[in-house]
């Protein structure tokens, strides 16, 4: 299936939880997810399926004003 | 600063030494980010979230490594929403990275001149606070938002001085001096100051802080400005507790005239 990461799409096995999709892309940290627009907390993770046609976005911190 | 006249900033209880807040955005270098940090001493440092790989060359690849180092409390803001529920999403998302309560809410009304969404703050503010965090609100100096917005909880206020990053100074001086009467907690200018004139200027008027960026960010020399600025906050502070002398309309000369030589009456 497709989901789209950071706005990239990728093609990812079904039924992936956000805990292996992550083992995959393995992201820099520290950063924080979510899912359709939705924030997931790490707690949920391995609990939260993604699918197809999801937009997940992980983001990191930068400078701000 | 004179032995005892200053006491702590206090928000939200706690203590913080110093009256000036530091953004971390558009700095010629990391390291020149630092060392200004380093000689302003700010009580807080602010900072943003962003998609991964946004931004490769950006200041921000060793953005973290750098805040780690300099062990200084963050405060996250939400640069960029325009809605509630995007500012909702980043806070949370700010609380789990930054491992802190602290937001800066910015909620964007106007994208020509970055001004607050004044229609939407209260409640944003309010829906924050009841999730347990310690907001900021970036506002203008619109009196009665700002009552609300501490009506709702907020412990601090944010009214800017001017539009982000137009370094303009105080644009309306009367109604940011009757917002300070008005308003009995805490209130940090946020945005808009250019000069360290203007910093020292709001602190005169009783504002309890300032928040910079741009303003140091992009002076030729950023470190010394950062430190000019501290110098600033500081006299202004100090002006302010020492209460200034009432103006006057007409001259009031200060040498005595008892006894002057040639005395003649005009």
């Amino acid at each position: 299936m497709h989901i789209f990461v950071n706005q990239v799409q990728k093609e990812v096995s079904q039924s992936m939880d956000i805990a292996s999709l992550l083992e995959v892309l393995q992201p820099k940290k520290p950063f924080a997810i979510s899912l359709n627009s939705q924030f997931i907390a790490k707690t949920q993770y391995a609990s939260t399926i993604v699918q197809d046609n999801d937009r997940v976005e992980i983001i990191s911190p930068v400078t701000g004003g | 600063m004179a032995q005892g006249l200053d006491t702590d900033l206090i928000l939200y209880g706690e203590k913080f030494s110093s009256r000036l807040l530091l953004g971390t955005s558009r700095y010629p270098s990391p390291q020149i980010l630092e060392d200004a940090i380093d000689i302003a001493k700010p009580c807080m440092v602010t900072a943003s979230l962003r998609r991964q790989g946004a931004n490769p060359t950006e200041i921000s690849s060793g953005f973290w490594e750098l805040i780690k180092k300099l062990n200084i409390p963050v405060l996250p803001n939400t640069a960029g929403c325009h809605r509630p529920e995007e500012v909702f999403q980043i806070a949370h998302m700010a609380r789990e990275v930054f491992e802190t309560d602290w937001i800066k809410l910015e909620l964007i009304g106007d994208d020509y001149t970055l001004q607050p969404d004044t229609l939407n703050v209260v409640e944003t503010a309010k829906v924050l606070i009841k999730d347990g965090f310690k907001v900021l609100p970036y506002c203008t100096e619109d009196l009665v938002v700002c009552q609300r917005l501490v009506d709702v909880g907020c412990q601090a206020i944010m009214p800017w001085a001017a539009p982000i990053g137009t370094g303009k100074g105080p644009s309306n001086p009367y109604a940011l001096q009757i917002l300070r009467e008005r308003i009995h907690v805490p209130m940090i200018v946020d945005a808009g100051l250019g000069l360290p004139s203007h910093a020292s200027q709001v602190m005169e008027w009783g504002y309890d802080a300032v928040l910079l960026n741009t303003a140091v960010a992009l002076a030729h020399q950023p470190v010394a400005m950062a430190q000019a600025f501290s110098y600033a906050v500081k006299a202004g502070r100090q002006a302010f507790l020492a209460g200034a002398m009432p103006a006057h309309h007409t001259a009031q000369a200060s040498t005595p005239t008892l006894g002057t030589p040639f005395w003649h009456q005009s």
